[in-house]
């Protein structure tokens, strides 16, 4: 659909509609919350894990690169024969006898407070924090650590005052790649979400197969408030990186 | 230190088990029948289901190769692209620098079906739609911020310092960027290869819809059971999905690390 | 910096190469004409490759495409190719090539229906002219006079479809759990869910089988005629369908999760009846609870039934875009999917028991007789039983009005 067909009262009516907005808060906490979590379980992996002396260094790294390999919709699948109120799980909680029966299992696909769906991003986004940042672990070399040993900085300071602004370029790029995938796209929160409360491209996408083709000029100004949004926020999170340790090397 | 040991050997085993449990779980669904609450293990299951499977069922075969075809092309059309823009977005100081930094991230952001919409009608309008350089290149859209971010994370931090002493010491241009270059940045340029060829192989509506209908591949089989529910299908598709992610790229991993320890 | 010059130069350049290897096909050429009849059809068609669009989540469909009809083609000497293809990105498709004005395509025969045929026809993507004389199957096994070869859920046909199929929305209950006493109307579900809280729920609209479910209770409330009448515009549905909606309100505090959230897809829902957590899923497919046995999925627990008073019942059809390049071969297709042959073949489980689309007069004794044979085996109902039971289709206007009524009004009630 070209251009010409956005006119600009779709935007002023979306951004007058209250349950467009409620939906946009919503989907934007969800994802700074869960792009938020995913960098912080990663970076600390990452971090467990980089020494070359550990010996679980390098099959951790080889089984972290599995989920990033993976189309989202598996472990989707997983989770439904995992997690579900009549799942593996909750099989395996009646066997031992620690709940009565399925009742007694929380919902933890399609609840109100997403738990499906964050539990889908971290397992994708997790490792992938991790493969990226053990590519620049693995290649930044000791001796900035090292001098500041000597210099008899502690463990806490070397990892604040050096390793960590060497690493913040790259978890700032990860998290906006996480966060900007968190708040697009359609495919988790359409199958594990909860419909009471909905996600904006869930909402987006229902439009959009609802197949009435006079709303496609407000779909696409949609996608465009969402696509600007982003951007928008994109560029603060990397000017806002500079003021956070490391922006003397990298952000912008 | 022992007590450091066990704790991060209980991290690791933790962190296992929830990596492999759900692989596990696609494997046993891709291989068994009537797995119904409170039973843990299905009621029936058939070892040789897959392997039968993959060997007698010929749509397998050939959208394996149509998938590959276009993630080769992809990789390289994405590295071909990538490299220099991550080095100049980590070496050198130029306008507009602050917008491409962020204009790298649209791909990503710009919601896959507007993105898609607008290409393939430029793909028509030029005719290339249904072509092995259409596809490959709405692919490499898509991976471009995956592989310029790789690339620049590693870039940065060594920026050209050993390339500028190279050119010094009198290796040209084309010198410099095969021996020093690459060499120092195969981590990121590794990291980038991995993720275009995983973009690659997980794109959906791209393919079909610029593909027209060309490349079948396996993603393009696979999505249509997943949401409708046939998971027995599904995984066997997923599975073959990982078999054809992970065997190359381990290659890849195990060529780098050995050509890695030779010239350093 | 010459270095990386000579490198930005190299990137640019190859792409170029590949541009110039490719654009040779690029020329346009007009798309075919569709021929007028059969045998002219057979004789062009000959020596090419037609292509099947349609959705492709259905192993047991594929199958069918794939064993059956291509097969059968390939003695008329034609090719099959099947794209595997949601109908919402078929029309995205059509759509831009019609936006670029180009005028041949890949895509020949679609599968269609409901909405998206009307989103088609308004935009003008199909091509007319799919008659009698060119589609002889029609004339053999389809009446003029059946409502669903007129009109495709209250759009005018116009020789722009061929009935492909038959559905009809059927629920599947547990034998166990509704003790062999199924709710056979919408008053027997709410006084059973009264007295078994908990135990049901229904996929949520948009889903097509949720969206159907909403429309039969709307029947079962107000009448097909109400909502027939009613004009296609919010408060004019709105007002036909407010006893409907306070039905469905009624039964919300009773069902799965008090009717706080409810599964995204029929195959969730289907999971669901499989674990025994709610006593009953309902299908479009009439055959549904024998192709998922034969998968494994349900036992011999699952039983099918409908409203005493009927459910909505609509037929697929196959269309052909303006733009195919092969018209000719196209109608072969659509003719050879709608012969004797190859909609008795499809009525076997393991091509999805699919219901031919002929119309009721016309049914072959030897169809009738196999389906009566099999609903006894599988629990499923009779040929007999489900035309009886059958009421039509709501306009496809009025659909996404009612699924948005429903979201307001039942979903975000409180």
């Amino acid at each position: 659909m070209g251009m010409e067909k956005l006119s600009l009262h779709y935007y002023t009516d979306a951004l007058n509609d209250k349950v467009f907005l409620k939906i946009f808060f919503r989907t934007f906490v969800f994802a700074l919350f869960s792009a938020g979590m995913a960098c912080f379980m990663g970076t600390v992996l990452a971090f467990l894990f980089k020494r070359n002396d550990n010996p679980f260094t390098k099959p951790f790294f080889k089984l972290a690169q599995l989920p990033v390999m993976l189309p989202h919709i598996f472990i989707v699948l997983a989770l439904i024969q995992l997690l579900s109120q009549t799942g593996l799980v909750s099989s395996l909680l009646t066997r031992i006898g620690i709940i009565h029966s399925y009742n007694s299992f929380p919902l933890l696909l399609n609840d109100q407070w997403q738990i499906g769906i964050i539990l889908t991003y971290l397992w994708k986004e997790v490792p992938f924090v991790i493969v990226s940042l053990v590519l620049v672990l693995r290649q930044m070399d000791n001796r900035y650590r090292i001098v500041a040993d000597n210099l008899g900085a502690t463990k806490w300071q070397a990892f604040w005052n050096v390793s960590l602004p060497l690493l913040m370029p790259a978890i700032v790029n990860a998290f906006i790649i996480n966060f900007s995938f968190n708040f697009g796209s359609y495919e988790v929160p359409y199958l594990l979400g909860n419909q009471t409360k909905e996600m904006l491209p869930v909402y987006i996408y229902d439009l959009y197969v609802q197949g009435d083709y006079t709303q496609l000029p407000m779909i696409m100004s949609l996608n465009l408030i969402l696509s600007v949004f982003s951007i928008i926020f994109a560029g603060s999170v990397l000017w806002l990186s500079k003021h956070l340790p490391g922006g003397h090397t990298g952000g912008i | 230190m022992a007590y450091k040991k066990v704790l991060k050997l209980l991290v690791y085993l933790l962190f296992a088990v929830l990596v492999l449990m759900p692989l596990f779980v696609i494997f046993m669904l891709a291989i068994s029948k009537t797995w119904n609450y409170p039973s843990l293990w299905p009621k029936w299951v058939d070892w040789g289901y897959y392997f039968r499977f993959l060997v007698t069922n010929t749509e397998i075969q050939s959208s394996l190769l149509a998938s590959m075809e276009l993630a080769v092309g992809t990789v390289v059309l994405t590295i071909l692209i990538a490299y220099p823009t991550a080095m100049a977005l980590s070496y050198y100081d130029f306008r507009g620098k602050k917008l491409l930094n962020i204009l790298v991230y649209l791909p990503m952001i710009i919601p896959g079906i507007a993105v898609l919409t607008n290409m393939d009608f430029i793909m028509i309008k030029y005719g290339l739609n249904g072509s092995f350089f259409g596809v490959v290149s709405a692919h490499t859209l898509f991976c471009l911020p995956y592989a310029i971010k790789l690339l620049y994370d590693n870039l940065i931090l060594w920026k050209d310092k050993y390339e500028v002493a190279s050119r010094n010491l009198g290796a040209t241009p084309l010198q410099t960027f095969f021996k020093v270059t690459i060499p120092l940045n195969k981590n990121g340029l590794q990291g980038a290869v991995m993720m275009s060829y995983i973009v690659s192989m997980t794109q959906y509506l791209g393919t079909l819809l610029i593909g027209d209908g060309n490349y079948i591949t396996l993603s393009v089989r696979m999505f249509p059971f997943t949401t409708e529910g046939k998971y027995r299908i599904a995984a066997v598709y997923g599975i073959t999905f990982m078999l054809v992610t992970l065997i190359p790229l381990y290659l890849i991993d195990i060529w780098v690390t050995h050509k890695g320890r030779k010239p350093a | 910096m010459r270095g990386k010059k000579l490198i930005v130069l190299l990137a640019f350049l190859l792409p170029l190469f590949v541009l110039g290897g490719c654009s040779n096909k690029s020329n346009d050429s007009k798309g075919s004409e569709m021929p007028t009849s059969y045998k002219t059809a057979l004789k062009e068609a000959k020596g090419k490759t037609v292509t099947f669009y349609g959705y492709g989540g259905s192993d047991t469909q594929n199958r069918w495409v794939d064993d059956v009809v291509t097969p059968m083609m390939k003695e008329k000497g034609i090719k099959v190719k099947r794209v595997p293809m949601n109908i919402e990105d078929i029309l995205k498709k059509l759509t831009n090539e019609k936006e670029a004005n180009k005028k041949s395509g890949n895509i020949d025969v679609v599968w269609i229906n409901g909405e998206n045929f009307l989103t088609a026809k308004k935009l003008s993507l199909l091509s007319g002219n799919l008659d009698n004389s060119l589609i002889p199957n029609m004339k053999t096994y389809i009446s003029g006079n059946d409502p669903d070869a007129k009109t495709d859920m209250g759009t005018k046909i116009n020789n722009m479809e061929v009935p492909f199929g038959n559905a009809q929305l059927v629920m599947i209950g547990s034998k166990q759990m509704f003790n062999g006493d199924y709710p056979t109307s919408s008053d027997k579900l709410l006084s059973w869910a009264k007295e078994n809280p908990g135990k049901l729920t229904y996929v949520a609209p948009p889903d097509f089988t949720g969206s159907a479910f909403i429309r039969n209770i709307i029947y079962e409330t107000v009448g097909f005629d109400a909502i027939n009448k009613a004009p296609a515009t919010k408060a004019g549905v709105y007002k036909a369908i407010k006893p409907s909606l306070d039905y469905l309100n009624e039964l919300k505090p009773y069902l799965w999760q008090e009717g706080k959230t409810y599964p995204k897809t029929s195959a969730q829902m289907d999971k669901m009846f499989a674990d025994h957590q709610i006593a009953m899923t309902f299908s479009y497919n009439q055959m549904y609870a024998a192709t998922q046995r034969a998968d494994g999925k349900f036992t011999d627990d699952a039983q099918t039934f409908v409203f005493d008073e009927g459910t909505v019942g609509n037929y697929s059809y196959l269309a052909v875009p303006k733009t195919s390049d092969n018209k000719a071969a196209a109608a072969v297709l659509i003719n050879t999917m709608l012969s004797k042959k190859a909609q008795t073949d499809r009525m076997e489980a393991k091509y999805g028991s699919a219901i031919p689309p002929y119309s009721g007069s016309k049914v072959p004794a030897s169809i009738t007789n196999k389906m009566n044979g099999q609903a006894k085996d599988n629990n499923t109902l009779t040929m007999d039983e489900l035309s009886k039971k059958r009421v039509p289709e709501v306009s496809a206007k009025k659909i996404p009005i009612i699924e948005d009524l429903w979201k307001e009004h039942v979903l975000n009630a409180d």
